[in-house]
């Protein structure tokens, strides 16, 4: 397969510059590159999901033009994407008939079985009639894999599979994805992470703002030249780490139990303390019911059982307008489904929460001389790029939108800063600065609750951390206390006790 | 980014839809523009393919209603942009507040009750009374819906939707029954017909020469229209229903108390109806009769819709579908043809301005394949 | 009780019950596909009008009632247009089609007022039809009302035994998922819309042809609505959507037998919406409680690249 001189624009931004992009018929090539460097825009063009502007796509040496996934089905090639494009409230049976079943009555028996076989023969197992929502993030990505080889696959495109995987989930798709390329599939592996591209590739091409910069053979590189041709410069892994101090405890959370949209337990008796200046992380694949503590201790999800005490005071159940005036701060998961409103302007969007405050309100109205120059020095404090303040939020790109929201949360001088993911899906010189500011703010007195899936930011930030698993803390330990692997086994469900044990 | 790629086969063309990312303020004006033109055309169609001349259709309409009729037009207007200016809050927050009628007819009755109980008030009195006893009717009949969405997530266009309907019935049940008319004209009493007594003549609102254009109605009219401008673009409570129109989550994030700013909302919004009810009967119909609302809320829903977020444009929205209301009046008088017409008219009108909308939120591509 | 007069509330039931079943099926069809078609009441008084009209000059009740259907199928047409292809407000594109429809209704109508139907469908005289037990009798007297009692039966195996019946919930949950397996989202909403046209549609001319074979203007006085309720308490099952139109056709029929107590004939009109009112609120507790609730993405334009 071949990919030639494709170019793809969106409104604002190029995001395949000319790239060429070939795969050699049962061969593992990883696509590499940065958040928003333009791997899924290739590869949603090469499953038919985008057209290109300009270029072709040649498939054994024939040019093809895939105008919608049908094509692309049609042609052989498959896709699991990132965010899983399943039916939640269906069967797995029910998922794969969608688009494979033969018979219009009892659709259902032709899938079943080949869905068992194979489960057999690549180790995909998984229940054919059990309900999606009731799956795991691995067992949902074996259902779209195994969707891919219903559709006959041939070449396989996986877009940042391990994103949702714990480290030993990530070894059991690796062997997989192995034993597909030995039955001669040719697999594309999309990804970020140098470690999986060293460990599974055959060969890897680096993209870089939209352009191909590279394509290596993967054992004639390493992780540090992958690096540089993915960023463009010596990659920093270290943050700065202020002097600071570690005060009284600011945040205590007692055995907390809180339900998640199933009505099922997603923490189960949680405990913990955050101090003055202290950065406490959570480390844990995503799913454990991180999502769930969150919510609680940001007033959007109601405690069952258990308590959170603020600086002394008690705050279960607390809502949100009443926590962020107690000086909680939350940066959150989802940033532009929650943390901005779109169409209101940057300026509005900088005093959300503080609508109603002196000085932005003088009596019955909105002072926006005063909102105006809030928000350009905070646009100015924050280097957020954008041409004036009164244009819609939405206009920000991804890292802008985070710095809005972090702009807009600690420039109120918090107690608690709650950040779930900040760094998520943005690219390095954002992740720098937003690593290096919550830092800063820990330094300065804030106490941090950290949730990222990252066990780098985890390490790098965190003075102590929890890992997470169904629910509980497995154990809390400071970052160099334990090796990257026994931190894997509490992430799949081993107590500390048992790690140093040496279980 | 999102790629609007939508695949019509229109001959050897694909069609392809891009977001549109800014959109100047002319534009929107424009477009709307567009809405009404495009409408008028259709219509012309519809009447030529049923054998009516449109020059004479239109000329019936049009001409009558901003010509001669131009009293009766702004009269209209008023009590419909009355109801709209409560009806396009609601929209931007989300809260689809489809029993404008209902409150409407509520608010009308409640200021006829008011008037029935103290016949001998003064003006001075009575009249604020049964303004205000209106517009607290229609905002009272607002908050069921408002909190069933809040509390139990009830989906709010059914039940302002029945409330439409029970308020109706209510309306039938007090003008044939309690309320019937009971009147001694001439030595022969009068009393049986569709229809009730006439409210106190001092809470008759003066109107402009021989018309049904009252002063008050003007004046509530220019009085509201500043205030939604003020209350949504200038104050943290209109912050908050635009946050929570244009994204909810946001909305629950920041901790916003829904109950509270719905409840509110809806005081508003029914509450303008109501009123406007009340407007009505004490400036023009004077009576309560079944056929006192006649889609009143419906038609502001267009209204609403065509002005836009724009008070003016509400206010301009409302003469023109006023235009046409009236016009159809006339046209109906003039050329025999029913008066359903005007409801097609609306329709038409309606789908265009959601081409419009269309227009103002895409742009459209031809490719060949 | 006397047997007679629950012979005449079944009968009622099923008469006043079957248009809004046969409604309520079309858009539970609609709303599975993700696509919110508030505007029954226009597509039920098109239907009304036009199979009246046909009914009246051609004497042919049966063309009334198919090309009744068929109008309802065309003017969601429009509907289906602007929500699907210009991905408009889907609730004020139902408003929209609603004020046209009953003004095309009103319109239409006119030369038809006071006429009545000299043929009407009042059974079909066929012995070996009426000989099938329990539902001979019905198939006989009021065929339409058996379509609807065997279409929410067949409807219901559709959508959750057969392979359309999954691609139509999955285009209405996820359409992401169905379009990345090659499934033309686009057509199946348009298809879903088409087909609740129809059903409105028929629904419309049952009521002008058969219910009161003499034109009303306005004679579905809010059904269109209460189809919408009825759409949402069935959970959009259409087995639920049988018992809870002949149950609400049931509660409109006894109207009637009450009129006669004392309590004013208006107040009792208020009957079936305070119902329907209460079937939302109940609906809606349900939904929080079991955790089913309406398709996923309905009512929510589907932009292929956007998840």
């Amino acid at each position: 397969m071949e990919m030639r001189g494709i170019v793809k624009r969106f409104p604002g931004v190029v995001a395949n510059d000319h790239i060429d992009f070939d795969l050699r018929e049962g061969e593992i090539h990883a696509l590499l590159g940065e958040n928003g460097a333009g791997k899924t825009t290739l590869m949603n063009i090469l499953y038919g999901i985008h057209q290109p502007d300009e270029g072709e796509i040649l498939i054994d040496g024939r040019p093809v033009k895939l105008r919608s996934p049908r094509d692309a089905i049609a042609l052989g090639i498959g896709m699991v994407h990132q965010h899983f494009k399943l039916v939640e409230k269906h069967t797995v049976a029910e998922n794969v008939a969608l688009g494979y079943a033969r018979r219009v009555f009892k659709p259902l028996e032709d899938v079943k079985g080949k869905i068992l076989e194979y489960g057999e023969r690549y180790g995909l197992r998984v229940d054919p009639d059990a309900y999606v929502w009731q799956l795991s993030a691995g067992e949902k990505q074996r259902v779209e894999i195994i969707k891919a080889l219903f559709a006959g696959a041939r070449i396989l495109i996986l877009d940042e599979p391990t994103s949702v995987l714990t480290p030993q989930e990530s070894e059991e798709l690796f062997h997989i994805v192995k034993k597909m390329r030995e039955d001669g599939k040719s697999i594309i592996f999309i990804t970020h992470k140098l470690r999986e591209v060293m460990e599974v590739g055959d060969r890897a091409t680096v993209l870089r703002k939209g352009k191909k910069v590279a394509t290596l053979e993967v054992s004639k590189t390493n992780p540090r030249e992958l690096a540089r041709l993915m960023v463009g410069r010596e990659v920093l892994f270290e943050i700065e780490r202020p002097e600071k101090e570690i005060g009284e405890v600011v945040l205590r959370v007692e055995d907390l139990w809180v339900l998640n949209d199933k009505g099922l337990p997603a923490v189960r008796g949680v405990s913990f303390e955050i101090r003055k200046g202290e950065i406490f992380g959570i480390a844990g694949v995503a799913g454990n019911g991180q999502r769930e503590l969150v919510e609680a201790l940001t007033g959007l999800r109601r405690v069952e059982k258990g308590r959170i005490i603020l600086m002394g005071r008690d705050v279960t159940n607390a809502d949100p307008g009443t926590l962020f005036a107690l000086g909680v701060s939350h940066i959150p998961e989802e940033r532009i489904k929650m943390g901005i409103v779109p169409n209101l302007t940057v300026m509005e969007n900088m005093i959300l929460k503080m609508e109603w405050r002196q000085p932005f309100r003088k009596g019955l109205f909105l002072d926006f001389d005063t909102i105006q120059s809030y928000s350009e020095e905070r646009v100015r404090e924050f280097d957020i790029y954008t041409p004036s303040v009164r244009v819609p939020a939405r206009t920000l790109s991804g890292g802008n939108i985070q710095k809005l929201i972090l702009a807009r949360e600690i420039s109120v001088s918090p107690k608690v800063i709650i950040a779930a993911h900040p760094t998520y899906g943005l690219d390095v010189a954002a992740t720098e600065y937003i690593r290096n500011r919550l830092a800063k703010e820990a330094a300065g007195g804030a106490a941090i609750f950290l949730i990222s899936e990252e066990l780098d930011e985890i390490f790098q930030l965190s003075d102590r951390f929890a890992v997470m698993f169904n629910g509980e803390f497995m154990g809390v330990v400071r970052p160099g206390e334990l090796t990257r692997e026994e931190v894997g086994l509490m992430m799949m469900g081993k107590r500390l006790e048992e790690v140093r044990g040496g279980a | 980014m999102p790629d609007g790629t939508r695949f019509a086969r229109i001959l050897p063309y694909r069609v392809r839809l891009e977001p549109r990312v800014e959109v100047p303020r002319t534009f929107e004006i424009q477009v709307r523009i567009l809405a009404i033109l495009l409408s008028l055309a259709i219509m012309t169609i519809v009447f030529l393919s049923l054998h009516i001349n449109p020059i004479s259709a239109f000329k019936a309409m049009f001409l009558y209603a901003f010509g001669k009729g131009i009293l009766s037009t702004l009269s209209r207007a008023m009590t419909l942009v009355l109801i709209a200016i409560g009806l396009s809050m609601a929209f931007r927050s989300l809260f689809w507040n489809i029993g404008a009628e209902g409150q409407y007819l509520v608010g009308a009755i409640t200021a006829f009750g008011i008037g029935r109980l103290f016949p001998n008030l003064s003006g001075y009195a009575l009249i604020p009374l049964m303004l205000l006893g209106g517009f607290a009717a229609g905002a009272l009949y607002g908050q069921l819906p408002a909190i069933l969405k809040v509390k139990l997530k009830v989906n709010e266009v059914i039940t302002t939707l029945m409330l439409n309907y029970i308020a109706i019935r209510l309306l039938y049940y007090l003008v044939y029954g309690p309320w019937n008319v009971k009147e001694v004209v001439g030595g022969v009493e009068y009393t049986g017909y569709a229809v009730t007594n006439n409210i106190p003549y001092q809470a008759q609102l003066s109107t402009v020469g021989n018309s049904t254009l009252s002063y008050a109605m003007m004046g509530l009219v220019a009085v509201f229209l500043i205030a939604e401008y003020l209350i949504m673009e200038r104050t943290p409570l209109g912050y908050d229903f635009k946050v929570i129109g244009d994204n909810p989550e946001a909305a629950r994030y920041a901790g916003m108390r829904f109950l509270r700013l719905t409840m509110i909302l809806m005081l508003l919004s029914g509450g303008l109806a109501g009123l406007a009810g009340a407007g009505e009967l004490m400036a023009n119909q004077h009576r309560l009769r079944p056929g006192f609302a006649s889609g009143f809320g419906f038609t502001a829903i267009i209204i609403a819709w065509l002005g836009g977020t724009n008070p003016i444009g509400i206010l301009l929205a409302g003469i023109f579908i006023a235009g046409i209301i009236i016009g159809g009046y006339n046209f109906q008088i003039s050329t025999g043809l029913p008066v359903g017409f005007v409801g097609i008219f609306q329709g038409v009108l309606l789908f265009s301005v959601l081409f419009g909308e269309f227009l103002r939120r895409y742009k459209v591509k031809f490719e060949r394949w | 009780m006397n047997v007679q007069i629950l012979n005449f509330i079944i009968y009622q039931a099923m008469k006043s019950g079957t248009p809004l079943l046969l409604a309520t099926l079309g858009e539970i069809y609609a709303e599975r596909a993700g696509i919110l078609n508030l505007g029954i009441e226009g597509m039920m008084a098109f239907g009304a009008v036009v199979g009246f009209g046909v009914a009246y000059t051609t004497g042919n009740p049966w063309l009334g009632l198919l090309l009744g259907a068929l109008a309802g199928a065309l003017i969601s047409l429009i509907h289906a247009f602007f929500s699907i292809s210009l991905r408009v407000n889907q609730v004020v594109s139902g408003l929209a089609l609603v004020i046209l429809g009953l003004g095309i209704h009103s319109v239409m109508g006119k030369p038809y007022v006071g006429q009545k139907l000299s043929n009407t469908i009042t059974g079909i005289i066929s012995p070996s039809l009426a000989q099938i037990p329990v539902v001979g009798s019905i198939i006989v007297q009021d065929p339409i009302a058996f379509l609807g009692l065997a279409l929410s039966v067949v409807l219901w195996y559709v959508l959750f035994k057969t392979k359309y019946g999954i691609i139509l919930r999955s285009v209405g949950e996820n359409p992401a998922a169905a379009d990345a397996l090659g499934i033309n989202v686009y057509k199946v909403r348009y298809l879903a819309t088409i087909f609740g046209g129809l059903m409105a549609g028929l629904a419309g001319a049952y009521l002008s042809i058969i219910f009161r074979p003499s034109w009303t203007e306005g004679i579905t006085a809010g059904m269109g609505w209460i189809a919408i309720a009825l759409t949402i308490f069935s959970l959009w099952n259409p087995i639920h959507a049988l018992w809870a139109s002949y149950f609400f056709g049931a509660i409109s029929a006894s109207q009637y037998l009450l009129q006669g107590k004392g309590i004013p004939v208006d107040i009792l009109g208020m009957m079936p919406y305070i119902f329907t009112l209460v079937i939302v609120v109940i609906a809606s507790l349900a939904q929080l409680k079991k955790r089913i609730g309406a398709p996923e993405a309905l009512a929510v334009p589907y932009v292929r690249g956007q998840s």
